[in-house]
């Protein structure tokens, strides 16, 4: 009720506000409970832990299953904690994010501004790779990979996640490049500027919203895949989410929950990192657009 | 000898055909303006003659070169267009030296040849800025900057003023103006407005769906129009335009008017045989409506009608009456002293008479 009064009236009364914001933070509360529970066992000693009193401060502060879960945890066979697959991940997503970006934004140029006969028709095609679920093309892309002999290895899924990424990023770049006047380009082809020129000095260097918004959903998605990296890879390139889960459910010895909290919270820091430094472009990157045209 | 010719062009999007076989022979230096109603070719025709639009049919030559498949860059024109369409990222120096850069020109050359046209148009001191930082009537000027830096053979200019506020319109027109006699640059101009047209144009072409209905001197254009579009589109108010029935006897020709009242017409030669029943449209402009004639002149016909509306409108005042079912307008001198409801005798200049056949809409 609360919510709606907000809505339809411009100045709520303070009984109306209040509950906006007990609202608010029940839900706040909600979402940060789990954060808070990682963050203090992740400080705790095993024992403490074992001893309950979840939601307590840690009584013994340690930063040892930090250490342990950067640099020393058991992942598999080696004793190597989360450190190299840190790296395989960043190995794999800088390049990802790259590619797809760029490709994505070349396409919404071509089909915004260059269009061709049934060029819709193309375009349609490409939403539609947004939709196709991961699974069904797991034995294909497979094959694919094993063709171009680049399976088990991080390039392998460098060009699996750009593929899936161009759908995505095409459509924010063509919807972007929509709105976006005409006639500069024709202006810049009068002045002697060619396709490339045209995009990299009229195009991108307008394109700054939908690069930062573009980027963070590459970012976080291919950050976060789990199937792919756990079906397209061997040990030694395997990036961070599968060996996330090779520690967590690793059957030897006894649970280190402090060491799979710290875990848990290296892997997911990244994404966090870059919410955090471009958030309010993601927000304003997606108003743009839409306000623009 | 034409420098920019365009033969038979026509231009189709899917199905719509939007110019249709348009012949146009413009001379170096000649200031050419097209009108005409919203939609009707004016910009295709420009991005035509740029290259940014492929011709679906004709020939565009320029200079004596066929450039019909030459891609813009190498047809060496250079357009204004309605929006400006400046890089919104780059400072004005670095817009209007665009086009010099990618012509591969030294920094030195760009740098000399940028301030030499922001010196002209007196923008020397915005060169820095963004053209987010500009107002509206120094954007143009920076628009103005970037297609005279490149020193082209043909202006392409897309109502390049429309805009700006009114007064801002008429000083940047006189400027446009001074600025074609020094440059003696062949320039095609797209305009709305009459007066830019009248006071800028060599030539008027005056298009209609796709087709140049007349191209004429100003003088053509106003006092001579080929048909009845033209008539009617240039001039503001418009022509007042009634059916009437044209007669021939032995002294000349009788108008008679819907209501019965006739007048004769001396000096016009009219072959009435093309004619069916000798019905026609008749033309006269508000300012050939006079209030006042001299005595016993052959030249009016004085007609008696009662004045519906006065608008005043400082040096003029605009009378309008009710003639045969239609609404005219008549142009009286501003310190004209009628008033609504007042009978008073319309003067008819009947040496600025106009026919046309009522079906084809051709001047007769
Ligand atoms: N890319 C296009 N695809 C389809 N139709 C188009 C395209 N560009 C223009 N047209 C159509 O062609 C016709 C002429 O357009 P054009 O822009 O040349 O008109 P205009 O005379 O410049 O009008 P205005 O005075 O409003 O600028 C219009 O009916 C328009 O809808
Ligand atoms: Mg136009």
């Amino acid at each position: 009720m609360g919510m709606s009064s907000v809505a339809s009236t411009p100045s709520t009364g303070s009984i109306a506000r209040t509950c906006i914001y007990v609202v608010l933070l029940v839900f706040c509360l909600f979402y940060l409970v789990p954060l808070y529970v990682m963050l203090v066992n992740s400080f705790k000693e095993l024992e403490e832990i074992r001893g309950g009193g979840m939601l307590n401060l840690p009584e013994n502060f340690t930063t040892a299953p930090w250490s342990s879960a950067w640099s020393t945890a058991q992942i598999g066979v080696q004793p190597t904690g989360l450190k190299p697959y840190f790296l395989n991940s960043i190995y794999m997503v800088v390049p990802a994010v790259f590619l797809s970006t760029m490709i994505g934004a070349l396409n919404g140029y071509v089909l915004s501004k260059w269009t061709f006969a049934y060029h819709r028709l193309v375009f349609g095609l490409l939403l539609f790779s947004c939709f196709i679920p991961f699974q069904i093309v797991l034995i294909p892309m497979a094959r694919v990979l094993g063709t171009f002999g680049i399976a088990g290895s991080t390039w392998g899924l460098v060009l699996v996640h750009t593929v899936y990424g161009i759908g995505f990023s095409t459509l924010f770049f063509r919807n972007y490049y929509e709105a976006f006047p005409t006639e500069l380009i024709k202006a810049a082809q009068l002045d002697g500027a060619g396709f490339f020129q045209i995009f990299r000095r009229i195009m991108l260097p307008s394109s700054g919203p939908i690069i930062v918004v573009c980027v963070i959903w590459q970012f976080t998605n291919i950050w976060n895949d789990f199937l792919f990296g756990a079906s397209f890879t061997d040990f030694d390139s395997q990036p961070i989410t599968v060996a996330l889960n090779n520690l967590v459910s690793s059957s030897t010895g006894v649970k280190e929950y402090n060491v799979h909290f710290a875990g848990a919270i290296l892997a997911a820091l990244p994404t966090l990192v870059v919410y955090i430094v471009s958030g309010r472009y993601f927000v304003r990157g997606l108003m743009a657009g839409s306000v623009k045209g | 000898m034409s420098f920019l010719k365009i033969s038979n062009v026509s231009k189709s999007f899917a199905t719509t055909q939007v110019l249709n076989n348009i012949d146009l022979d413009i001379a170096e230096g000649e200031f050419i303006v097209l009108v005409g109603p919203s939609g009707c070719g004016k910009s295709t025709l420009l991005n035509t003659i740029a290259g940014l639009e492929n011709v679906t049919d004709g020939q565009i030559e320029i200079a004596g070169k066929d450039v019909t498949h030459t891609v813009p860059a190498d047809r060496d024109i250079a357009m204004v267009f309605q929006s400006y369409a400046l890089y919104p990222n780059m400072t004005v120096e670095k817009n209007i030296t665009f086009a010099l850069e990618m012509r591969g020109l030294s920094a030195d050359a760009q740098r000399k040849a940028c301030a030499e046209v922001a010196e002209t148009l007196q923008i020397s001191h915005l060169l820095k800025r963004k053209p987010g930082q500009l107002s509206g009537g120094q954007r143009q000027r920076v628009a103005m900057g970037r297609a005279l830096v490149r020193n082209p053979q043909v202006f392409l200019f897309d109502e390049p003023l429309s805009n700006l506020d009114a007064k801002l319109r008429v000083d940047m027109r006189t400027e446009i103006k001074q600025l074609h006699a020094k440059l003696g640059t062949t320039i095609v101009y797209v305009t709305h407005d009459q007066i830019e047209a009248m006071t800028l144009a060599n030539r008027i072409a005056v298009m209609n769906g796709g087709i140049i209905q007349q191209l004429g001197t100003p003088d053509d254009i106003y006092n001579h129009p080929a048909n009845l579009f033209v008539a009617s589109f240039m001039g503001s108010p418009s022509m007042n335009i009634l059916d009437v029935t044209l007669s021939s006897n032995k002294s000349g020709l009788t108008v008679t008017l819907p209501h019965g009242e006739s007048f004769g017409l001396n000096s016009q030669k009219i072959d009435l045989k093309s004619l069916k029943d000798g019905k026609v449209k008749m033309g006269i402009r508000p300012e050939s409506i006079l209030e006042k004639a001299p005595a016993n002149s052959k030249n009016f016909a004085a007609i008696e009608q009662k004045v519906d509306v006065v608008e005043p409108s400082g040096s003029d005042t605009f009378v309008i009456f009710e003639l045969g079912g239609e609404t005219f307008n008549a142009r009286f001198a501003g310190d004209s002293t009628v008033k609504s409801g007042d009978k008073i005798k319309f003067h008819f200049d009947l040496r600025r008479i106009h026919f046309f056949n009522p079906e084809t809409g051709d001047r007769i």
